[in-house]
């Protein structure tokens, strides 16, 4: 089984590297080699863009996945996913109030961008605060799920709303948002965005051994001196850090991460959970470089790549699986 | 004493089981028997301190429950509930391994030996061939052994089970009972079992904890049974003189398997009749007067199948 799991690792691994270096050498222009070595070369500037796309792919492959698998094991539904907390759609309400109330302002363009992923952090943040208020008072964790419907739907409501009075601008930056953007984060972005995902996967780190602990229920889990409020709080923070941050700075492409664990655990033993994990990291990171260059060529959103590629294959798996 | 009950009353808001004054030792095997809803299972999780006792102390390896961590008391007692979710995607050997789980601070992969360990409870339970098994797909005895495979894998002296036999057939039911009973007696472990299916596991255990009226009663099987004596099958007859008895020769713990037999192959009422293993062979015999020859011919001849 080790072996398995090693080899599955490197196969990952080789596809990551070819992957990155399509993504590279992806783009309107051809690039040199040197291009992305020195910087003064005449297309350095185009080479730490595309730097800085793998890189952003490359923390969204991490962080998204490690999100819904995390919260797939917590529910133990493989229906749940980082979108299940009303974490994207938080962050969606927060992006459109700072959209359509900051028409009047007239801010630096570099600024505009900061700000819109700052809303949206601060929406998700928010959102995961009411959450854990919330949470303690009620024990069973379905009501999580129902609060998170309810979110999702209530913030669903009030971007209508927006959208139905908001100007034809303020409409049209907030849906090229809500598709995913891949190539407009700046290095100190990137900066800000690994520190949030560090910080959540310190957390996810933490959570998992609780979490196969949790896995024959809360009776046994306190039998083997699991701390289920603790991991319930955990897995909250844990989920909205790492969903939020990249939410803000890419725009909802959640959909991976219901369908990466998913994957994981068709090719390899999904009762161990370390393992999954760092499957859900690599084979994210392999999916997202892969999205980003077909997008890249189709010059179609990520977020429209994710589910034009990712809902036949998975379909696939399932019915040759049965 | 390993377990102590000083003075213990349990329950949630008002109390279920007050007042109890008990003790267990190591290599015992202790059947907890009571109907439903006395608090079996409230006095398990107030044993595993789950659940805070009401009042007095339950004093665990000369340590009062309070006082130990949860680790602390998962080194101690290893537990089989009745009911838990069952987690899909594990085999066999994935939950068994669990056992294993307070033993590591991350869990990420077992050492050679304890992967030997498993393999080795896997042989003892006979899942060999169940090793790679999804959990869904095993018979419900299968799975109830995998369960219990787990809790001896925790390797801690005390294992408690709630209910291990409910849904299972008879001869499951003995297969577990028997192994209960091993475990206790080959590794000196100390085992707590409840079963409404008393008249089975009685035969399997040293001591009986039987709750009835907030109170517990407890003590050696025997004991037990002779100063209660709605647990003893009611003696409603003798032996008839004229009545041959049909020789069968069974294993003591097979009363039940013989009683439950009848009960599907005679139709007619059981109560009236009584049953006894004197020197190998099951005496039958009915309260006298009414009940006459024919009718022991008709369970003679369902027992001559038997055989």
């Amino acid at each position: 089984m080790e072996k398995k799991f090693k080899i599955i690792c490197l196969f990952l691994f080789i596809g990551i590297l070819v992957s990155v270096v399509i993504n590279l050498n992806t783009g309107f222009l051809k690039l040199n080699f040197s291009d992305f070595f020195s910087s003064g070369s005449a297309h350095s500037e185009i080479a730490q863009l595309r730097i800085n796309r793998i890189l952003v792919m490359l923390l969204a492959g991490i962080s998204i996945p490690t999100s819904g698998f995390l919260l797939q094991e917590y529910f133990q539904n493989p229906l749940a996913g980082p979108s299940v907390l009303g974490i994207t759609s938080a962050a969606s309400l927060a992006v459109a109030f700072y959209i359509f109330f900051s028409q009047d302002f007239l801010l630096p363009e570099f600024l505009q961008n900061s700000f819109l992923s700052f809303s949206a952090i601060v929406g998700s943040l928010v959102l995961m605060f009411i959450l854990i208020g919330f949470s303690g008072r009620f024990q069973d964790k379905s009501f999580l799920i129902i609060f998170g419907f309810l979110i999702s739907a209530l913030a669903g409501a009030v971007v209508s709303i927006l959208q139905f009075y908001a100007d034809n601008q303020s409409l049209k930056n907030y849906i090229l948002w809500s598709f995913g953007a891949n190539n407009m984060v700046s290095s100190n972005q990137i900066i800000i965005l690994s520190l949030l995902i560090f910080a959540g996967l310190i957390l996810s780190f933490k959570s998992i051994k609780p979490l196969i602990g949790n896995s024959l229920g809360s009776s046994y889990a306190q039998s083997f001196g699991v701390n289920l409020n603790a991991l319930k709080y955990l897995i909250i923070i844990a989920s909205s850090l790492l969903s939020a941050s990249v939410t803000a700075f890419l725009g909802p492409v959640l959909f991976i991460g219901i369908v990466v664990p998913h994957f994981c655990r068709m090719i390899y033993n999904p009762a161990k959970l370390w393992q999954q994990w760092i499957l859900n990291m690599i084979l994210g990171i392999l999916i997202m470089e892969t999205f980003s260059v077909i997008s890249e060529i189709s010059q179609l959103p990520l977020n429209v790549i994710t589910s034009l590629f990712g809902i036949p294959v998975i379909l696939t798996m399932i019915m040759k699986k049965r | 004493m390993f377990l102590e009950l000083k003075n213990t009353t349990i329950g949630y808001q008002s109390s279920l089981i007050s007042e109890v004054y008990t003790s267990l030792e190591l290599g015992e095997i202790c059947l907890m028997i009571g109907n439903n809803g006395v608090g079996k299972t409230t006095l398990i999780k107030s044993i595993l301190h789950q659940i805070p006792v009401l009042s007095g102390e339950i004093i665990l390896n000369g340590k009062n429950i309070r006082k130990l961590s949860v680790k602390e008391i998962a080194e101690q007692i290893a537990i089989v509930f009745s009911k838990s979710q069952i987690p899909q995607n594990y085999t066999t050997t994935d939950l068994i391994s669990l056992g294993k789980y307070i033993h590591y601070p991350y869990y990420f992969e077992l050492l050679e030996q304890d992967k030997n360990e498993v393999d080795s409870i896997i042989e003892e339970l006979g899942l060999r061939q169940y090793k790679d098994v999804q959990l869904s797909q095993l018979s419900d005895g299968n799975l109830q052994k995998a369960f219990i495979g787990r809790a001896i894998a925790q390797n801690s002296p005390f294992i408690i089970l709630d209910e291990p036999t409910t849904h299972l057939d008879e001869e499951n039911k003995i297969t577990i009972l028997q192994l209960l009973r091993k475990l206790a007696k080959e590794q000196n472990k100390f085992i707590l079992f409840s079963s409404h299916d008393w008249r089975l596991a009685k035969e399997f255990s040293d001591k009986i904890w039987y709750i009835k009226n907030e109170k517990l009663h407890s003590g050696i099987t025997e004991d037990v049974l002779l100063q209660h004596s709605e647990l003893v099958q009611p003696k409603l007859f003798h032996l008839d003189g004229d009545f041959l008895p049909p020789n069968i020769s069974a294993p003591k713990f097979q009363t039940e398997m013989l009683y439950s037999f009848l009960q599907k192959n005679y139709k007619k009422n059981l109560s009236d009749l009584n049953f006894e293993f004197i020197d190998g062979f099951w005496m039958i015999s009915a309260s006298g007067f009414q009940q006459k020859a024919d009718n022991f011919k008709e369970i003679a001849s369902i027992l001559e199948n038997l055989r």
